[in-house]
């Protein structure tokens, strides 16, 4: 009796496997369509940088980057060199740069301090020795970073203790309180090189564990530099971060996402909520406790219209849209601009974009990261079938935000929420195809401070050591900060010889969902607290728009002893030959607002006078007083001098 | 042998199964969105407030209730007198018509006679208002038609214009800001052309309209009649109310059936305005009246303020935000009004409101920037109908939450939405029993200030001309078109001119939907502003409750013009509140000159005050004089003319 129900069942069967099969087909696509399944992103990456300066500048920075390149493949064995670029660019301002092949005896004598960096340690060939050894027996400076074969044997100590890891440095010449003792608490990230017998007649400037880690030999009247530890280490690990010895970057542990973010980033506990900002102190004792001892340089000063310092105004929305660059409006009333870092689905409209254009304010992308948990994916299918979803990447994301703006350029980022890759410089290479100039993503989400030893902005690397076209600049207040020194706090540091840039982070949607009194007013009591502490309130793309300008900028100097006073400047104390020693300044100033320092002091000599001038006859400037201002940076004192735009010719006057 | 067909009835079952799980899908759809029922909202038509029979100031009213305007053009503006007597004067005398009599006019000062009650006045009314003229009284009549001609000596054709501007104020003498924006206030309804007059005083013009006369004055015995030929009372209730564009309707034909109240102002020039102009229009009239004798009148704020300054919150959502904003009032000595959405606050939320020490409001959920507020049908789990709540169950939601016997008497529309009509939303407010709406006002960011003429509250009236039991109080800056400068100046000529209730509506999710740094700062230094420039800072329910006690009050007064003495009798009430925990008491104000002679003495229930006492209003036309609550004789001497001071 089962047979024809068998029988029936079977003739069914192929039917209903169709039937089920559709309908399963139709249920995969309708639960594909709406989630989408996931796929990664493919950014783009850039290369590092062979960054070439050819600045009329009086320092001169020898790299080899194809040494850097073919350096160790860990962190601690890589080549920094390049750092120097960012040293001397933060610290003076224009710098030149060659190639051992490049450096001749025109570019030599055109320079007044030649740094030959660790890529170009054992490079240096047997018959440009002897012309460095002539040049700087011409009383110029020679700085050597970490030398080694004939370079070591000719200008620094043996070396033949080795390298150690370093653990703290124990002394700073000169350096005077509370630079010297804050110098001593940096957390160190550096190895140095042990010699078995100090150089004959060399000054110790730095020691670190007790040993000279930078010292000091005078040759002829010149005098060369021994840099003996891993200066460039030192200042990435603190700057950019240290990654795992493989370049990657380890997430620590977090409720929310196993995504790394830049607080990962963080060389040592001690620098969350620090107050100082290591990495420059380190550089500036360098440039203006070691190089300006032995020459005297001028500089741009770091800040425009001479403040003793800089607050980045930042705004980070994802919300708001339009209504993101409300703080804009009441900033403005203080002369003050800041940028809209805002993501492309925040709702900022071509109106409201241009509406802070017109206020002088800058959009810059907040940048939904690929692989965080803020990334955003976009459906890909064909017609109305969209089964898979791709993250939205950083071209795709500016591309949507230039169409939005007046301006055809995006030059300031920050990744939302902070989140980082697990490639210690993935984003930045990035940023750097995308042509990304400035990068605000480093910082806290809740404790304020200098956590990356800066808060000026810094040139990024790759993990080969070469230099990336994009600055970071590290957020020092975040929005949410409840651990840390205040802004308050930081602006006194910073007036009071750190000279800082501090970005401070402002959420516009803060007091969207409810009116926090307590913040407005701290908001509002900002303003005064800047201004009070001389600094200027800017924008991210207006800061490095003046860092560019001094980089772009020529200084030239030379330095004539026994030089006649002019009559003003002539005393009792002067007499009887009334001579002096000038520093002769060529500078070209890119923008109205450029300042340059030069030290106070020259050895036991005292500033004078200074003459500024439009031409010199028979080597005397046709010239009137100069109005000079006392400045300091580190404890170092200097002599602060306005420039006007363009060609200046000045004279600094020391007895 | 046959070869058996495949048949899809095998598959029966499976289908089934295929919709069941097909059934059971909408099923759940349909439970996780449920279909709304709308709310049907009862109305409660207007009705006539009880009269007083006390007061300098007599207003008549018509006998019968008017047909239902479909235009404006039908509306009977009636009580919109009403509504400045009771803004400017606070205690006036009310009657019909037909009561009119020599016994209701005796010891009046001012008599005025509407519109719609000149139409069917009979020749005995008008006989006795002769009458009461020429004793001295001063009698206001609004389009006189046929038979007026003797009284106001004004002939008309039965022919009419449209009256939409002044177009002169020289006859007014008036100076300052009133010389200034007399000009500006927008003019709706009717205007009955005449033969060209001079202007006062050569001729009895006072103000011009479409270059024709508008207002004139006549002498009339030892008294004055003053004739408006233009819609005065409409005039005023346009810019109260809004003017409709069609059929007492607003915008264009295809306009929604809710719209914004700003789309009902009677002139853009409102929508930028820092001019009450319905006030301006009131005094400018009113003032007059000093001219033939001194009138006071209850001030309309307690003691001398100068003004009021209510700050509100209205939230459909972010009942967090307001309480926020209440909290920081409370900090700064200030107090807010807080509307909250009744399904979006809990208890601990209500406790927290209590302690702000906030009013609350409610805010009737209309689904227009959120879901509507609704009730679901259905048995246990299973409830796939939903109901909106009507503005009554949303009242009782709210009064629930809030626990204690809480009872809500102030009312916001979401998003200012109002029914595309005369008075609907009126009526439906109304009906559920609030007793004050504060919906009117500007919407967008670049809109502020007195949009309906007036920052004082006024009752609405309906499309038979009777006015609601409820009071619509009109805020002046909203979200982001509350800015430090705006509030200031809006504070400066409160203080130095125009005397207002200053209302802000400061939207908890204003700093989400168009932050900007003037709402927060603005705010911050409302209340320390509204101190500083003597205003009076309150609720809006408090500033009722004054004004209500204020209405209950009684002055009358007496001139002795030989003596040039103003007798004033008052019983002031006062309202103990929240705001003024000493009692919030109307001071007297009275003119500071009669014919150009100053105060001289001041004699309050047989004691000479001291003339230092007396404030100056910001205009500087009359002082005031703080009383406390109870019956008061107050004697006020004006110095004789220089010539009669001579002679004597």
């Amino acid at each position: 009796m089962f047979a024809p129900s068998r029988r029936k069942q079977r003739r069914v069967l192929p039917y209903r496997v169709a039937f089920w099969l559709t309908m399963a087909l139709i249920a995969t696509v309708m639960y594909l369509q709406r989630s989408p399944i996931g796929l990664d992103g493919d950014p783009q990456s850039s290369e590092g940088l062979e960054i070439t300066r050819e600045a009329s500048a009086d320092v001169l920075v020898v790299l080899d980057y194809k040494a850097i390149r073919a350096s160790g493949e860990s962190f601690e064995t890589r080549d920094w060199s390049a750092v120097w670029i960012n040293i001397i660019e933060q610290e003076v301002g224009p710098v030149t740069i060659a190639t051992p092949q490049s450096l001749s005896q025109q570019s030599l004598s055109a320079a007044r301090v030649v740094i030959l960096t660790a890529s170009v340690a054992n490079q240096i060939n047997d018959a440009l020795l002897p012309t460095l050894r002539q040049w700087v027996l011409d009383g110029n400076l020679l700085v050597v970073d970490q030398p080694e074969g004939r370079l070591r044997e000719a200008f620094s100590a043996n070396g033949r203790a080795g390298s150690r890891r370093g653990q703290q440095i124990t002394f700073a010449r000169d350096l005077p309180n509370p630079f010297h003792a804050q110098l001593q608490e940096m957390p160190l990230s550096t190895s140095y090189v042990g010699s078995t017998a100090a150089r004959n007649d060399a000054t110790t400037l730095l020691a670190i564990d007790g040993a000279p880690a930078i010292y000091a030999a005078t040759i002829g009247t010149g005098t060369v530099v021994t840099i003996d530890f891993n200066l460039g280490e030192q200042l990435v690990a603190l700057q950019q971060g240290k990654p795992t010895a493989r370049f990657a970057v380890k997430a620590a542990a977090r409720p929310e996402s196993s995504t790394p973010s830049t607080e990962d980033l963080v060389l040592d506990e001690r620098l969350r909520g620090a107050s100082v900002p290591y990495a420059d102190l380190l550089e500036r004792f360098i440039v203006y406790g070691v190089l300006m001892r032995y020459a005297p340089l001028p500089a741009f000063w770091q800040f425009p219209n001479g403040a003793k310092g800089a607050v980045i105004l930042v705004h980070e929305d994802s919300q708001l849209g339009d209504g993101g660059g409300w703080m804009l409006e009441h900033e403005t009333t203080f002369g003050a601009v800041s940028t809209l870092l805002t993501t492309v689905d925040a709702g900022l409209t071509s109106e409201g974009a241009a509406q802070i254009n017109k206020r002088g304010g800058e959009v810059g992308l907040l940048w939904r990261l690929a692989s965080s948990p803020a990334e955003v994916r976009e459906p890909v299918g064909m017609g109305r079938f969209k089964p898979v979803a791709r993250p939205i990447d950083l071209a795709t994301q500016l591309k949507a935000l230039k169409a939005t703006l007046p301006v055809d350029f995006v030059r300031s980022t920050r990744t939302l929420d902070g989140w980082w890759s697990e490639s210690w410089s993935g984003p930045f290479e990035t940023m750097a195809a995308n042509g990304i100039r400035i990068d605000t993503s480093y910082g806290l989400r809740s404790t304020s401070g200098f956590a990356f030893g800066t808060g000026l902005p810094f040139l990024a690397f790759d993990s080969r050591g070469m230099p990336l076209g994009v600055r970071e600049m590290p957020v020092i207040v975040p929005a949410q900060a409840i651990a840390g020194p205040s802004l308050e706090e930081l602006l006194r540091i910073s007036a009071e010889g750190h000279h800082q840039a501090l970005t401070v982070s402002m959420d516009p949607a803060l007091f969207a969902d409810f009116p926090d009194a307590e913040r407005f007013e701290k908001w509002l009591a900002m303003f005064q607290s800047v201004q009070d502490a001389e600094h200027v309130m800017t924008s991210a793309l207006r800061f490095d728009t003046y860092q560019r300008n001094r980089r772009a900028g020529s200084i030239r100097s030379r330095l004539v002893e026994r030089a006649p006073l002019p009559e003003n400047a002539r005393s009792s104390a002067t007499a009887p030959n009334h001579q002096g020693t000038v520093l002769r300044i060529s500078a070209e100033a890119k923008a109205r607002n450029m300042f340059i320092v030069v030290p106070q002091n020259l050895g036991e000599r005292r500033f004078l006078i200074a003459r500024q001038g439009a031409k010199r006859v028979q080597g005397e400037l046709l010239s009137t007083a100069a109005v000079t201002e006392p400045a300091s940076i580190v404890g170092f004192e200097l002599r602060r001098i306005a420039l006007e735009q363009g060609f200046n010719t000045i004279d600094i006057y020391y007895h | 042998m046959r070869r058996e067909q495949p048949s899809l009835g095998g598959l029966k079952w499976d289908v089934g199964l295929v919709g069941l799980v097909i059934l059971a899908t909408v099923g759940v759809a349909s439970l996780r969105e449920p279909r709304v029922q709308p709310a049907v909202e009862a109305t409660i038509a207007g009705s006539r407030p009880p009269d007083r029979a006390e007061g300098d100031v007599l207003l008549l009213l018509p006998n019968t209730p008017a047909a239902e305007a479909t235009n404006f053009a039908e509306l009977d503006c009636s009580y919109g007198w009403f509504n400045s007597l009771w803004q400017e004067y606070g205690s006036f005398a009310t009657a019909l018509s037909r009561q009119l009599s020599p016994e209701i006019l005796a010891g009046r000062s001012v008599v005025i006679v509407p519109a719609r009650v000149a139409e069917t006045m009979p020749e005995s009314g008008m006989r006795a208002l002769s009458s009461f003229a020429k004793a001295g009284g001063q009698v206001v009549i609004e389009m006189p038609g046929e038979g007026w001609q003797g009284l106001t000596q004004v002939a008309t054709s039965g022919k009419t214009l449209h009256a939409t501007r002044i177009t002169s104020v020289e006859g007014m003498s008036v100076h300052g800001p009133m010389r200034e924006h007399l000009v500006d206030v927008p003019l709706t309804g009717r205007l009955l052309p005449t033969a060209r007059l001079d202007a006062y005083p050569v001729g009895p013009m006072l103000l011009e309209v479409e270059e024709q006369p508008g207002l004139v004055v006549h002498p009339h015995g030892r008294g004055f009649v003053y004739t408006l030929l233009f819609d005065y009372g409409c005039s005023l209730t346009a810019m109260h109310q809004g003017k409709p564009t069609r059929e007492m309707a607003f915008g264009l034909p295809d306009a929604p059936d809710l719209i914004t109240t700003a789309e009902r102002v009677a002139h853009e020039r409102m929508l930028t305005s820092h001019v009450p102009y319905a006030d301006l229009l009131k005094r400018a009239l009113f003032q007059r009246f000093s001219l033939a004798r001194p009138v006071p009148r209850l001030w309309p704020f307690p003691t001398t303020h100068a003004g009021a300054m209510i700050v509100g919150h209205a939230t459909p959502e972010m009942t967090r935000a307001a309480l926020g904003y209440a909290d920081w009032a409370r900090k700064q000595g200030g107090i807010s009004t807080i509307f909250i959405a009744p399904d979006r606050l809990t208890l601990t939320e209500a406790t927290v409101a209590r302690q702000t020490g906030a009013e609350i409001g409610l805010l009737w959920v209309r689904g227009a920037e959120r879901e509507q507020a609704i009730e679901t049908i259905g048995i246990g789990a299973l409830r796939p109908v939903a109901r909106e709540l009507t503005l009554s169950q949303q009242l009782g939601q709210l009064q629930g939450n809030l626990g204690h016997g809480h009872t809500v008497r102030l009312a916001r529309t979401e998003e200012s939405l109002w029914h595309n009509d005369w008075a609907t939303t009126f009526k439906q407010l109304a009906a559920a029993s609030i007793r004050i709406d504060h919906s009117f006002g500007p919407k967008k960011p670049e809109h502020f200030g007195y949009l309906f003429g007036t920052g004082m509250p006024y009752y609405p009236i309906d499309e038979r001309g009777l006015p609601l039991a409820l009071l619509e109080l009109p805020y002046v800056l909203n979200g982001a078109s509350i800015t430090p400068q705006r509030l200031k100046r809006m504070l400066v000529n409160s203080e130095s001119n125009f005397h207002q209730a200053i209302a802000i509506n400061l939207p908890a999710d204003a700093m989400r939907r168009e932050p900007a740094p003037g709402i927060l700062l603005g705010f911050r230094d409302a209340f320390a502003m509204a101190k500083a420039h003597n205003h009076w800072v309150t609720t809006a329910g408090d500033f009722v409750d004054f004004l209500s006690a204020r209405r209950q009050s009684v002055l009358t007064s007496q001139w002795s013009a030989p003596e040039r003495r103003l007798t004033i009798s008052a019983n002031v009430m006062g309202a103990r509140l929240p705001t003024m925990e000493d009692g919030a008491v109307p001071g007297i104000a009275f003119p500071r000159t009669f014919d150009g002679e100053d105060i001289i003495r001041v004699v309050v229930d047989g004691k000479d005050v001291a003339l230092r006492h007396l404030v100056s209003t910001g205009s500087n036309v009359e002082r005031i004089l703080k009383v406390a609550p109870g019956r008061h004789t107050v004697q006020v001497f004006y110095a004789q003319p220089a010539a009669e001071a001579l002679n004597r």
